[in-house]
């Protein structure tokens, strides 16, 4: 059953995207919402983990109020709006948040 | 003992996460108003809160950083950046909003030995 893994902390603060990144399934998305978005920019550290997944979204709104634009997002992330979010929500079988 | 102390705030949180960036910002403002020699470092994800083009109108947050613009008529001694912190997030000097001085993390530790208060979160 596919899943929509959602992340919401730094990457610099916590192991919660290594660790969502060793369980999730090819089938899975996640998305980056809150200061998980820091994530998404080229040249990261965590850029090498997150090249390695499958259907990366990002919220655009917390990469702009980060000042992060959208030519600075690693290839292959998606941008989504709030309106995107939800529609994943509901795509996917389940949703599990790891903060 | 003298009655004008230096200040030294290590900002190590991401701007719109949490309340720490502002509650930071607000407490180097009132010590600088009350004359103390204040200085900071931004370290950590901390770096993130002087990213340039900052937009969080979707977010429904206040935009914090043109506080930071207001740091000029404040006697604010040193603004700092810790050279790591903005190397591993794939950032630039050129990403940042206002004019630092980018040190080594060895420096800094030389330099909060100087300090008679560090508040560091």
């Amino acid at each position: 059953m596919p899943m929509l893994h959602i992340l919401n902390r730094s990457p610099n603060m916590r192991s919660s995207l290594q660790s969502c990144l060793r369980v999730i399934q090819k089938s899975d998305a996640i998305i980056l919402i809150e200061d998980a978005v820091i994530a998404a920019k080229k040249d990261n550290h965590t850029e090498a983990f997150i090249n390695n997944a499958m259907n990366v979204f990002v919220l655009e709104p917390d990469l702009k109020a980060r000042g992060i634009q959208a030519d600075q997002v690693i290839q292959g992330i998606e941008l989504v709006d709030y309106k995107g979010f939800v529609k994943l929500t509901v795509k996917y079988n389940g949703v599990q948040t790891w903060s | 003992m003298s009655q004008n102390k230096t200040c030294f705030f290590i900002n190590r949180r991401s701007p719109y996460g949490s309340s720490y960036a502002q509650e930071a910002l607000d407490m180097a403002f009132a010590l600088s108003a009350f004359e103390h020699k204040v200085s900071l470092i931004f370290m950590d994800d901390g770096v993130l809160q002087i990213m340039r083009d900052q937009d969080p109108s979707g977010i429904g947050m206040k935009n914090i950083s043109p506080t930071f613009r207001a740091w000029q008529d404040y006697e604010i001694e040193n603004i700092y950046v810790e050279k790591e912190s903005l190397e591993i997030r794939g950032m630039k000097k050129s990403d940042l909003m206002i004019e630092v001085k980018i040190i080594e993390a060895d420096q800094l530790g030389k330099l909060i030995g100087k300090q008679d208060f560090i508040f560091n979160d």
